[in-house]
């Protein structure tokens, strides 16, 4: 492989976050100009990146109020960063970056799982926030909000249902219902997102008739979104 | 204060650029992926994929070289903290 340099010009332009602190004869410099961004990198001075973009919105994720509120009730890390994921795809779907939404995704199930996934998705769909909500409103022993709050994140399969897109609202209420009869569950969640909003929405008052007389239910409506929480009654 | 690096984004290098880099940090590359000082296909340490010259993240931290993708930026922050 040739791996010859053209020193005319192979370097135009550094772009995003280089400040004047690398002077322009760095940059006209050519393989002068690579060797002194190197020099500058093995001091620590320095970080190659893809777009700059990136960086700024994983660090304003870590710092953001959802997530630092998450971090008050969710000790573990690797949950802690799962969520902080989920807040990134609900960023990715605002910014329509629907490609790159996808392929984080696929490299969240690969790294960590289906199961934890859904972690994830708790935290995009606003399903997450929503539910502390409701916790915070019932209860006022932090450590007993802790230890329900992982409880649910440890068998979300018992105590969530994703509806999936192109549902019919028969096979919707039934496995609702059949989830609900199996496990019995104090508090219980419907999430549809997208496509999936309407089936959730249509099928409520048959939920409610058939499923739900020991259920208190609370509904959180969006164009984008409809979540229904229901708490057993006492 | 955690000191805060300077980034340069190597969108704008040409991939001779970068192979030239690679080798200034004691890298190297078969034109596709990234490789480490014994030849064999360097993996990112976070989420275990093939590190691609397209898709590169050069890191300090002993040059801690990543694939371009959330999980991996976000867990470098939280084990190197924010540099940037």
């Amino acid at each position: 492989m040739n791996m010859g340099i053209n020193s005319e010009n192979s370097i135009k332009d550094f772009g995003e976050g280089l400040g004047k602190g690398i002077s322009d004869s760095i940059i006209q410099n050519g393989i002068n100009g690579i060797k002194a961004l190197a020099e500058k990198f093995k001091k620590g001075g320095l970080a190659f990146i893809q777009e700059r973009s990136t960086i700024d919105k994983a660090k304003e994720l870590l710092n953001s109020n959802e997530h630092l509120f998450y971090c008050t009730y969710i000790e573990d890390k690797e949950k802690q960063t799962l969520c902080v994921l989920g807040l990134t795809l609900r960023r990715l779907d605002s910014e329509s970056q629907i490609e790159r939404r996808d392929k984080l995704i696929q490299k969240i199930k690969n790294k960590y799982g289906i199961n934890k996934l859904h972690i994830s998705y708790l935290v995009q769909s606003g399903v997450l926030s929503r539910y502390l909500t409701n916790l915070l409103e019932n209860i006022e022993n932090s450590s007993l909000m802790k230890e329900k709050l992982g409880n649910l994140l440890n068998n979300l399969d018992k105590f969530v249902y994703f509806v999936p897109s192109g549902l019919g609202i028969d096979y919707l209420v039934n496995a609702i219902k059949t989830k609900i009869t199996a496990n019995s569950p104090e508090i219980f969640i419907i999430s549809g997102m997208g496509t999936a909003v309407e089936a959730v929405s249509n099928s409520f008052n048959q939920i409610k008739a058939e499923i739900f007389t020991e259920y208190i239910f609370e509904i959180y409506s969006s164009e984008n979104r409809e979540i229904i929480i229901l708490n057993k009654k006492d | 204060m955690e000191q805060r690096v300077e980034t340069v984004s190597l969108r704008q290098f040409s991939d001779r650029d970068k192979i030239f880099l690679l080798n200034e940090l004691g890298f190297q590359t078969d034109g596709k992926f990234v490789l480490d000082e014994k030849g064999e296909v360097l993996k990112d340490k976070y989420i275990g994929v093939p590190v691609t010259l397209k898709n590169m993240l050069i890191f300090p931290g002993s040059t801690v070289i990543l694939d371009d993708n959330e999980i991996s930026i976000t867990l470098y922050i939280n084990e190197y903290g924010d540099k940037f």
